[in-house]
């Protein structure tokens, strides 16, 4: 892991670097800590300078080097200190893709053992309780007890054509039990085939992954897949871009095989729902805005199919944000950083909630329990008379009936 | 290239960089070599002027005649080193060595074109990759050598008549247009333009060649692989 | 009867005869008089250019055969023996004196070499200041040499430096040519005070230059400062700094297989290049070189001015890059066109001009970046020794090249009117003309500077964040290459 993975291309992305400091401009964090050591610049150089220290030139002929305890705390922190947002990534005028060297960057120092503690109780729960929260798995459908009829598709069918992901985030955290019981009623009312893995929905690994620990998602990513399997789906719909991406890049690779079943996410499905005519809205005369996950839209690439949706509301006003689409101004909520540093994370969301306000929207709309999770928060600390919804939520919403 | 169909491993990173070696320095020796047999072509003129008139054609054409002779030497070396540490053999099976078998198989090959026969069977290395190799050979030699009389006429003539000078030249310039005309047509035509090879036989490059090309191109290796498992597991590209 | 036929017969054919032959016995010496100078014989033949030549020689082999040249005798005596071993022995003297052949017979126009020779191209690379310079003032005795005030042109002399007039006769060609016989402390004729080698390999990557190392023994004698030390070492340098970077890079894993063997990791790697360049592909990559690689597309997204800035840098230096290759084209396959003459004439407007401009907008270019760097703190902070270093080794090159520019017009006598042109170099020489430098002599050593600047530039270049002018361009490319493929 870490090092040892880097790629030829990753290797010759790390003498690409002109210093020219554009992702230090666009840096969601940057700003909230200003200091160098924040910046992606100093990570990229850090990098290389530790990859120096293992291939270079020198290494080879004088002996690895190795850098002082002090330089990799100091690298540590930069390189946790961060929200995997990939703003920088999407800024770079030559392509360098910073995010995933950071992710390489986080496994060197969990192997060389220079990583937030907290991450260690996030491995052990993740292993052995297989969510984040550390509750009893099988409390995982906890969410939908406060439905009025819970649908077959929760209570858990043998084989279903849809398995609906739910994610560990709405299934543990009551700030999002509103999203999980929002998709299902639109499902039913979609007249889908669906099901939930219930308290065989394993956590999918990504923060595991993203804290530089992917090494211990295996059993997790064969769990799932095998869930899933076993349950003859065709397509997997997942409820949190993070999930998604995960679902979508990570476990083919971990597994060595293709999945055998589509994976979307819930807005892509909402999309095809109501352009097939499949879901009736009513009007919802209300203005919102839309929050690009980082996850959903950098990542993966999807920033149509949510707006789609909202604009296929009738009565909807749709106002966008300063910083949307590409260019959208990270949550604060990702990459992990919730788990070392939450001044960071409220500092970020309050300037994206800044944003947010400035449309003079009623609503923001986003497609990320994570991100609606911290949004949330921010809007409550600063007392902001703004909802937060979830892409999911607003079509429940404007059901008709 | 498909992930999923299975490779096996051909030429390896000393015969891949001796190509290369043998391509660059061809086409440095060709290039400078017929702009001055032909010197009195526009085309040669032109020649002459990009490749820094006569004394950057002649240090050209020397600096390649260097090469070729570094990668004949290095090709002998590998020849020992692979009889000797390796234990090959340079006479059984995978040879490169000709055989009575190669007339058999041209003959089949061609009534197997008009549709008299069916596809010849052919070891590692078919009849025209052995005439491949063996007309470099050849050519180097000759060319060498007489390139040699050529580029060091007083020390030539210590043990050879004077009318060697005047022989050296004809053989050396006219193989050379033999060698050159060869590559263009022949090889050019095996490693590009055949259907089965069209754009471009990568083998020589990546060193690996498919399964589907192995039995169909080379069945009697592909036999003799069936039948050492060993041998088939060690050049599989996992 | 019959004696009368017979006696008319004989007295009509004898008048016959007469009447025939008297007019050409005649003509003859008439016709020889006239036909001894106007006559055509076919000069591509021995026997016709020995008739040719025989002409000639009848005054010109004569030892009383001389002209007044400032009350003195100027020897026009030519052994044709002597001549016949020349070089050019095997022409007839009016393939080269074309002018001669009619009334008054006096030269007016040099010797026509461009008729049969065509090596404008190893002249440009010596420097187009030799087009100013006729043939005959290098590559024939005697060595006296002088610049013609109207014209501007470098000829041979008729008197040596004491005013006696020069016996220019001898037909010999001076082999090698030697360059010092114009390049030397203290000369009249506006040449550097020392040969310089011609622009080579180094140079051609901003000037009209050839791509070629140039070893001063292929130039013969007096080659000391005409070797060129500097680009073979720089590049030598280079390809170091290639190979090192080269074995950093494939240390990386490649296809996500780890515990690759090098020879394993360079087939899949050969193998996927095979894969674009032999495939439609190929287009595509060709895209992301140009939007992304040149035209900075992914630049521009982001912030115009950086993209400006960046463009001002890059742009014009390909554009001189462009100009240089194109004028090497033209000189190898058209060296006798106009447009050729055109381009290879520094001091030509347009062709001055361009180049100036260019230049002149990467200075801007850069200045504009530098006190970027240097007024926002942020960039302030981001930026090391090894960035300034580069940085000012840049600026030294663009520095100096002005300053060379600026001493090559003062040195070379280039009129006002035409340097005017080279508005950079022609501002640059005006300060300079204030100057006590001797410049004729300093110039060489300007020049040295300029090429040793680069050499250094070139040679660090890898090892430095300037690597991101190759390693940059061809990652944009690749990285588009792999996102389209996703």
């Amino acid at each position: 892991m870490g090092l040892d993975t880097l790629s030829v291309k990753q290797l010759i992305e790390l003498d690409a670097c002109t210093r020219c400091g554009l992702c230090i401009e666009w840096c969601s964090n940057c700003p909230e800590i200003g200091e160098p050591i924040a910046w992606p610049r100093e990570k990229l150089q850090g990098l290389k300078s530790l990859a120096r220290k293992r291939f270079g030139i020198r290494a080879r002929l004088f002996g690895r080097g190795s850098p002082t305890d002090e330089a990799l705390e100091y690298f540590s922190t930069s390189i946790y200190d961060c929200t995997l947002c990939a703003r920088c990534a999407e800024v770079c005028p030559v392509g360098i893709d910073t995010r995933s060297l950071w992710v390489a960057a986080r496994e060197e120092m969990v192997e060389r053992g220079h990583y937030p503690k907290p991450f260690d109780t996030l491995r052990e729960t993740v292993t052995t309780q297989y969510n984040i929260s550390g509750d009893n798995n099988e409390e995982r459908l906890i969410w939908s007890e406060n439905l009025e009829a819970i649908p077959d598709g929760v209570k858990g069918k043998e084989e279903a054509e849809i398995v609906y992901f739910v994610g560990c985030t709405p299934s543990f955290y009551p700030q999002t039990y509103g999203i999980p019981q929002a998709a299902v009623t639109v499902m039913e009312k979609a007249e889908l085939d669906f099901t939930t893995l219930g308290a065989e929905e394993w956590c999918c690994g990504y923060p595991l992954i993203i804290a530089g620990m992917g090494d211990a998602t295996r059993e997790l990513v064969e769990h799932n897949v095998e869930e899933v399997r076993r349950r003859r789906a065709t397509k997997l719909v997942a409820g949190c871009p993070s999930c998604y991406h995960t679902w979508l890049h990570e476990y083919p690779m971990v597994i060595g095989e293709p999945l055998g079943f589509e994976v979307v996410h819930m807005s892509q499905l909402l999309e095809q729902l109501l352009a097939d005519g499949c879901l009736k809205l009513g009007e919802f005369p209300r203005s919102v805005t839309y929050h690009d996950p980082c996850d959903l839209g950098r990542n993966s690439g999807v920033y149509e199919a949510p707006r789609n949706v909202i604009r296929s509301v009738p009565g909807i006003s749709f106002i966008e944000m300063k910083e949307s689409g590409r260019y959208a101004l990270c949550c604060g909520g990702g990459g992990d950083v919730a788990m070392c540093n939450q001044e960071l994370v409220e500092a970020v969301a309050r300037r994206r909630l800044q944003q947010a306000q400035a449309t003079g929207a009623q609503a923001l709309v986003s497609a990320c329990q994570q991100c609606k999770r911290t949004l949330m928060t921010a809007a409550r600390q600063e007392k902001v008379r703004m909802r937060v919804l979830d892409i999911v939520e607003l079509v429940a919403a404007a059901l008709e009936g | 290239m498909s992930e999923t169909r299975t490779q096996y491993w051909r030429l390896n990173l000393f015969h891949r960089f001796i190509h290369v070696l043998v391509m660059v320095s061809f086409a440095g020796a060709a290039v400078s070599g017929m702009s001055l047999k032909f010197r009195t072509a526009p085309w040669a003129r032109v020649a002459m002027q990009l490749m820094g008139g006569v004394p950057g054609e002649a240090l050209i054409h020397r600096v390649s005649a260097v090469v070729i002779a570094v990668y004949c030497l290095l090709h002998f070396v590998y020849i020992i080193y692979y009889v000797i540490r390796r234990r090959g053999s340079i006479f059984r099976g995978p040879s490169m060595l000709p055989h009575p078998r190669d007339v058999v198989d041209l003959w089949q090959h061609l009534l197997y074109f008009v549709g008299r026969r069916p596809r010849p069977k052919f070891d590692r290395f078919t009849y025209w990759e052995k005439f491949d190799y063996w007309a470099v050979f050849w050519g180097v030699l000759i060319i060498g050598l007489s390139g040699l009389v050529l580029w060091f006429p007083e020390v030539a003539t210590r043990f050879l008549p004077g009318i060697a000078i005047n022989i050296a030249h004809i053989m050396h310039s006219d193989e050379a247009v033999l060698a050159v005309g060869f590559i263009f047509v022949v090889h050019m035509f095996n490693t590009h333009l055949r259907a089965e090879k069209f754009p471009v036989d990568t083998s020589i490059f990546t060193g690996k060649v498919s399964e589907e090309e192995l039995r169909e191109e080379h069945a009697l290796e592909w036999e003799r692989m069936q039948e050492d498992p060993s041998l088939m597991e060690e050049t599989r590209v996992k | 009867m019959r004696i009368r036929l017979i006696s008319t017969c004989v007295v009509s054919f004898a008048i016959l005869l007469l009447l025939v032959a008297t007019p050409s016995l005649a003509q003859e010496p008439e016709e020889q008089e006239c036909w001894a100078c106007h006559r055509q014989p076919n000069l591509d033949t021995v026997a016709g250019v020995e008739a040719a030549n025989q002409l000639c020689l009848d005054c010109h082999g004569e030892a009383d055969t001389f002209k007044e040249l400032a009350g003195q005798k100027v020897p026009l005596q030519v052994d044709g023996a002597t001549y016949g071993e020349t070089r050019h022995g095997h022409l007839a003297c009016t393939h080269c004196h074309n002018t001669v052949a009619h009334s008054p017979h006096q030269e007016t126009a040099p010797l026509a070499c461009g008729d049969c020779h065509d090596n404008l191209a190893q002249h440009i690379a010596n420097g187009d200041a030799h087009l100013t310079v006729e043939c005959s003032a290098c590559h024939f005795e005697p060595e006296a040499v002088v610049r013609d005030a109207e014209s501007g042109v470098v000829q041979q002399s008729g008197v040596d430096d004491q005013g006696m007039a020069l016996d220019r006769t001898s037909h010999q060609m001076t082999e090698p040519v030697d360059c010092q016989r114009c390049h030397y402390e203290g000369n009249e004729v506006g040449a550097s005070s020392a040969a310089l080698p011609p622009k080579g390999l180094l140079c051609f990557a901003c000037h009209d230059a050839s791509p070629v190392l140039y070893a001063g023994s292929a130039f013969g004698a007096g080659a000391g400062m005409r070797t060129d030390w500097v680009s073979a070492p720089a590049l030598l340098v280079f390809c170091l700094g290639l190979v090192v970077a080269s074995s950093f890079w494939l240390k990386g894993t490649v296809h996500g297989k780890a515990g690759l063997s090098v020879d394993e990791k360079l087939s899949y790697i050969a193998g996927d290049a095979c894969g674009i360049f032999f495939s439609r592909r190929l287009f595509t990559l060709l895209k992301y070189l140009v939007l992304d690689g040149i035209l900075l597309r992914r630049t521009l997204r982001e912030s115009v001015s950086r993209w400006m800035m960046h463009g001002l840098i890059l742009w014009p230096f390909l554009g001189r890059f462009l100009l240089g290759v194109l004028t090497w084209c033209a000189a190898s396959f058209w060296p006798a066109a106009p447009l050729t003459q055109t381009l290879v004439n520094k001091n030509a407007p347009p062709v001055a001009f361009t180049y100036d401009f260019l230049a002149f907008l990467i200075v801007i270019g850069a200045i504009w970046a530098l006190m970027r760097r240097a007024l926002d703190s942020q960039m302030r902070e981001i930026t090391s020794v090894g960035d300034v270093v580069i940085t000012a080794l840049l600026g030294g090159i663009f520095a100096f090249g002005f300053v060379v520019e600026g001493a090559r017009l003062i040195v070379t006598q280039v009129p006002g009117a035409q340097a005017i042109y080279s508005f950079a170099g022609y501002a640059v020489s005006l300060v300079l003309r204030q100057l006590p430098i001797d410049w004729p002599s300093l110039y060489s050593y300007l020049w040295w500077v300029h090429a040793a600047l680069v050499a250094a530039f070139v040679a660090y270049l890898p090892f430095s964040k300037f690597f991101h002018i190759l390693v940059g361009p061809a990652l944009a490319t690749v990285s588009g290459l792999l996102r389209e493929k996703e």
